[in-house]
């Protein structure tokens, strides 16, 4: 029913769980698809260079290379990887170092979804808004 | 008293030799022989060639290989390494001037070795080569079937026959296609045109100095070729099958054939000038050595020819005697080789006459050699007797069959004997003649006892006795002196002459010196080593040298002295002392024969290369001494030494001595690094791991393998030579690393060092902590451990809190990381999902409103949730400092903008141990949420004070005071003021609250400098200390990577 390719996204978390649930709402999109999922950077990097998808959805906090540290090699090699960082955690010292270090927007884990999906579709569109002002620092954010 | 009225004079009887030894001097049983059988390590096999390279080795080819000898040990190679091929059977062998071996097997092909590696030799020389030989000149030439002669120089073939006399090239290429078999067995069936000249197998190959070329055949006999063509040798033996070829002096060749040893005399075949023993021995072997005699291996044995006669070899080497290898090494040993191994026989150093070779008695006293080159000498046994070349004789007359001769002395015809009861003696000689003349205690001498005769310039004759002082016979008169004169002694052992006429006595009490009428004695007293006198010389160059029964003594100017740093053997009794023309002395001890450079006794004292000993290997038949006047005798014509022994009568050419003096080649063979071999030739590396170098090195001295001796030093390490030694390894443990070179010399088996030495250099690789930078490292290391022990101590105490924190801190984490984990992701995706459900319902549905509830308690859930992980959570992990963390808490309490919250620092701040960061931001942060929440505070103050000894934290509000909190308290209570003391009190810090009801808070804490700072002492180290690890130090549950949150 629609004519324009969808987004395709790669998913990155070491939650199974999580991962489901970003499946469930991103899928839930006429616009665009999960079409691969990673556990951990290196499988992130994997699966990047097999499907080169338009939107990366990475865990910023993962056992072994962070997903800060993923991206990097991501867009080492990619350099114009589009990724969006997830966290848990709102003031995050790691969400200011992952924006300067090449990351299109982040987005808290407990946002509703309809917000993600926008932001989704925003960095895809070229823009690269973050849902909320980007903090100055990230502790300045008064909420948690 | 009729005969004691007169000297006796008798009539002589005719010099007739009482036997003729059956070999001359040089014969070959006087050459020293060794063998090598299986029994001594010879790998078995007959031997079909011996050769020697440069580099020292003798290579022996047999039917089971090729054997390499080092002089001690024998090597077989069975597999020509790197190409391995199978060597079998060797055919021949030669080594070339410029260090090639080569190596003919028995299937015609050509195998070369240099520096340790065999390469088949391919194109003109691969297939068909039948023989090979040497040029004068060394190098090498070899015989082709296809090709005819071949010579290689520089690394190349030549053909040496002109292109005319060349097989038809198409047969050539003909050959070289088919490969149904090797082209020798193919070729062998071809037509003749497919060989070179001489269209036979050419069975020996060598050239003479005129530029011949001569080629032996198998059944065609002799050819020659000059300037490219061949040409038959005369009338050759055409039916006999050419084993080897001798070139010889003046383009002479020797031709030793299966029917005898023919020659070339220039231009014809003969059997002129050949012994008759050889017109029809197969002759296997020739070869011509440095004296100029032909030795030839022959079916019976070995032969040798010179120009004075044919020496057999009754001494048959081996079982069957069959001889069919011979070589002369570059140190003049002849090496055979037979059936069952080889045997080297050295021209020694010394010929010793004994009763096998004719002589009356092993066991000799004098000897002198008089004018003519007679020999004499009187075994101590008695009688006298004398050799001349191969004749022996014996005087009878004057009753010397049945007396003992004591001394020798002659001059002239003269010969005069001092014997045991016959008084003295006169020989004198008039052509074949003798007459005798024998003076006895009735003619005046001393006693019919006389041990010692000597001879002096102004025609005295000097006679000592054995108990009662000596006699002077001077135109026919005696005078007689005695201990009343001033002799020390009435025995007189020895006599000898100064040059300017002074005597000298040597006795059993000292020495004694009669000069222009005057004695004068020395005794041990005067420095001799003692006084009990063997002999005394007088050398060339006037020194009286002295053989004293505690070992060697000269005397120079009156003055006595000890030669210094002398070997062992001049510390024994010395009996006889002579000295050659080269500068050395030859001595005769008790159990020793030594030459001993004579500068070298006057001066520093000898070194190893001034002395030299001498044993059976070197032709002795014993190294004992005798004790008689003159034992040792230097014949002044003919340069040679003659030792009276108890074993034979030895003789010593002195210059041939000094001339034999090869050096030996030295070579190290291996490294093996804690077992495991290196190549010594590649450049070699070893890891400092390693505990044991061993070095072995081997110096090719063929003549005496066993006297060499090595002296090495590792640049790097030795500051010295080692002392000389026979081992052949050097082994070093635990050299630190950097860069060594082994050295070695060695003496050869005459004792002299060689200059030229093989070195090894090596490196030993440091290990990572032997580098420059590790050192440093470790350095700084052991500081900083020095610095946390110290610190350590200081905070003994801080540490038993900080355990207990840093167990509650790794609880917490873990359940923190665990709520994250699980509940909270887990939630997080059933909130998303519970989204998606209710965005996809109908907007009307009635489960709508319902589950949008639903998803609000979830959200509240995820938010209470995270609060808590928050709560859970180290502040440390997230601050680098407490300000951070302090300044942070109004926020993070959801802060209010009309409530003033001030931070101020005071002092410098100074890391703080993780817990008590953690504790500190816990205690502050309950005191600002107890003024936010309760106190209706318009203004909190904290005071973060940093002192030398203490750190403080002051939070102060404007609010109602603690009296009316109490009362207000709800929930939080429980967390109030006893849940920060009791946090204080669990780092060791006191908690002070002072409040008064509407008049504000303030809580104080304070925590000891020990327990809250890093270091108090080191604040700065410990900065830059902490920045150097990681974050945390106390344990692997708050590493970033772990902690997720």
């Amino acid at each position: 029913m629609n004519e324009a390719p969808r987004i395709r996204i790669l998913s990155v978390d070491d939650h199974p769980l999580l991962r489901e649930g970003l499946a469930t709402i991103i899928n839930s999109q006429p616009d665009m698809e999960i079409v691969a999922q990673a556990a951990n950077a290196q499988e992130a990097l994997q699966e990047f260079r097999r499907h080169k998808p338009d939107i990366t959805l990475m865990d910023l906090r993962m056992p072994g290379k962070s997903g800060i540290e993923a991206m990097i090699d991501i867009r080492s090699e990619f350099p114009d990887a589009r990724i969006i960082m997830l966290t848990t955690f709102d003031g995050d010292m790691d969400v200011q170092r992952s924006l300067e270090a090449g990351a299109q927007a982040y987005l808290l884990k407990s946002m509703p979804p309809k917000e993600l999906v926008e932001v989704v579709r925003q960095v895809h569109a070229g823009n690269a808004p973050n849902p909320r002002p980007t903090p100055a620092h990230p502790r300045s954010n008064p909420r948690l | 008293m009729f005969r004691a009225l007169a000297a006796s004079l008798m009539a002589a009887a005719l010099f007739l030799p009482l036997a003729v030894a059956n070999d001359g001097e040089g014969a070959i049983s006087h050459y020293i022989r060794d063998r090598w059988g299986t029994d001594k390590g010879f790998p078995g096999g007959a031997v079909s060639a011996i050769a020697q390279t440069t580099d020292g080795y003798l290579w022996i080819g047999t039917e089971k290989g090729l054997i390499r000898f080092d002089g001690l040990n024998f090597r077989l190679f069975e597999q020509a390494k790197p190409s391995s091929i199978a060597l079998g059977p060797v055919q021949g062998l030669v080594a070339d001037a410029e260090g090639n071996l080569w190596i003919l097997l028995q299937r015609t092909q050509i195998v070369r070795y240099r520096n340790g590696k065999f390469e088949l030799e391919r194109e003109e020389a691969e297939f068909g080569i039948t023989s090979i030989g040497r040029r004068k000149d060394s190098s090498v030439l070899l015989s082709s079937l296809a090709l005819g002669a071949l010579a290689y120089h520089d690394g190349k073939f030549e053909t040496l026959a002109a292109s005319s006399e060349m097989a038809p090239s198409e047969s050539t290429a003909t050959a070289e296609t088919d490969t149904r078999t090797t082209r020798l067995s193919w070729s062998v069936g071809f037509r003749s045109q497919r060989f070179a000249e001489p269209n036979a197998t050419v069975t020996a190959i060598t050239g003479t100095s005129d530029g011949k070329v001569w080629l032996g055949t198998q059944d065609k006999g002799l050819f020659y070729m000059q300037q490219g063509h061949v040409f038959p040798a005369g009338k050759g033996p055409s039916n006999k099958k050419i084993n080897c070829l001798l070139a010889w002096e003046n383009s002479e060749l020797w031709i030793g054939t299966d029917d005898g040893l023919l020659r070339w005399n220039g231009s014809e075949i003969t059997n002129e000038g050949v012994p008759s023993v050889l017109l029809h021995r197969p002759v296997l072997s020739l070869i011509g050595d440095r004296s100029f005699n032909i030795w030839a291996a022959t079916s019976e044995g070995l032969i040798r020819l010179d120009g004075s006669g044919v020496l057999l070899d009754k001494d048959s080497p081996q079982s069957g005697g069959k001889i069919t290898a011979l070589y002369e090494d570059r140190e003049g040993n002849i090496w055979a080789g037979g059936a069952g191994g080889i045997q080297r026989l050295h021209d020694s150093a010394f010929i010793t006459y004994s009763v096998a070779d004719g002589m009356p008695s092993d066991s000799n006293g004098p000897v002198y050699v008089d004018e003519e080159g007679r020999t004499w000498f009187a075994p101590l046994t008695g009688g006298l007797y004398w050799k001349k070349g191969a004749q022996i004789g014996r005087v009878t007359e004057a009753g010397l069959a049945k007396d003992v001769v004591y001394s020798i002395a002659g001059h002239g015809d003269e010969v005069w004997l001092g014997r045991e009861h016959g008084g003295l003696t006169l020989l004198h000689r008039s052509g074949s003649s003798l007459t005798t003349k024998t003076y006895t205690q009735a003619d005046g001498l001393a006693q019919d006892g006389i041990y010692a005769v000597h001879l002096s310039r102004d025609g005295t004759v000097w006679a000592a006795s054995l108990s009662n002082g000596v006699s002077a016979l001077k135109n026919g008169r005696f005078t007689n002196y005695t201990t009343a004169e001033g002799l020390p002694s009435d025995t007189v052992t020895s006599i000898a002459e100064s040059r300017d006429g002074a005597m000298w006595f040597a006795t059993p009490n000292g020495l004694s010196m009669l000069s222009g009428g005057r004695w004068r004695s020395f005794t041990a007293k005067d420095g001799l080593p003692s006084a009990d006198l063997n002999c005394a010389i007088v050398d060339s160059a006037g020194t009286l040298w002295i053989g004293s029964s505690a070992g060697l003594a000269f005397l120079v100017s009156n003055q006595t002295y000890v030669p210094r740093d002398v070997p062992g053997s001049l510390r024994e009794p010395v009996y006889g002392i002579a000295e050659d023309k080269s500068g050395w002395l030859w001595f005769a001890t008790s159990n020793h024969i030594v030459r001993v450079r004579r500068s070298a006794l006057l001066g520093d004292g000898p070194g190893n290369e001034d002395i030299r000993e001498y044993g059976l290997t070197d032709g002795l038949r014993g190294t004992e001494g005798v004790k008689r006047q003159r034992s040792v005798f230097a014949d002044p014509l003919q340069g040679r030494i003659w030792f009276s022994m108890n074993r034979g009568l030895s003789v010593v050419e002195p210059k041939r001595v000094e001339g034999s003096s090869v050096p030996a080649l030295v070579h190290v063979e291996g490294i093996t690094v804690d077992g495991s071999a290196l190549d010594p030739q590649s450049a070699i590396r070893v890891s400092s791991a390693r505990q044991r170098i061993a070095i072995s090195y081997a110096a090719l001295s063929l003549s005496n393998a066993e006297r060499v001796r090595y002296r090495y030093r590792l640049e790097g390490f030795d500051r010295d030579w080692s002392e000389p030694s026979a081992t052949q390894t050097a082994i070093y443990t635990n050299l630190s690393p950097g860069a060594y070179r082994f050295r070695v010399i060695a003496s050869n088996s005459e004792g002299a060092w060689n200059s030229a030495e093989a070195t090894v250099p090596f490196a030993i690789d440091p290990m990572w902590w032997q580098t420059m930078w590790a050192r440093l490292g470790a350095v700084l290391a052991a500081g900083l451990v020095g610095f946390a022990f110290y610190r350590s101590r200081m905070l003994r105490m801080a540490r038993q809190y900080s355990i207990r924190l840093e167990e509650r801190v790794a609880e917490r984490t873990r359940i923190a990381q665990d709520l994250h984990d699980t509940l909270l992701q887990g939630v997080l995706s059933a909130s998303m999902q519970l989204h998606v459900a209710v965005d996809s319902l109908p907007q009307d549905s009635p489960a709508r409103p319902k589950l949008e509830r639903t998803l609000q308690l979830i959200s509240q859930v995820i938010s209470e949730g995270r609060d808590t992980l928050r709560g859970l959570r180290s502040a440390a992990e997230w601050d680098t400092d407490l300000k951070s963390s302090l300044s942070r808490i109004l926020q993070e309490l959801g802060g209010h903008s009309n409530i003033r919250f001030r931070l101020v620092v005071e002092g410098e701040a100074v890391a703080l141990r993780g817990a008590i960061h953690d504790e500190v931001y816990r205690i502050g942060r309950e005191a600002v949420a107890n003024a936010f929440r309760h106190s209706q505070a318009t203004s909190i103050d904290v005071l973060l004070e940093y002192q030398a000894d203490q750190l403080r934290v002051l939070v102060s509000d404007d609010g109602c005071g603690i009296d009316s909190q109490i009362l207000q308290a709800g929930r939080e209570g429980h967390w109030g003021i006893s849940g920060m003391r009791v946090r204080a009190e669990r780092i060791g810090a006191k908690l002070r609250v002072l409040s008064r009801s509407e008049a504000g808070t303030e809580v104080e804490l304070s925590i000891p400098g020990k327990i809250a700072f890093v270091s108090p002492h080191a604040a700065g180290i410990s900065k830059w200390f902490s920045k150097l690890l990681p974050r945390r130090k106390n344990g692997p549950q708050v590493s970033p990577s772990e902690h997720r949150q």
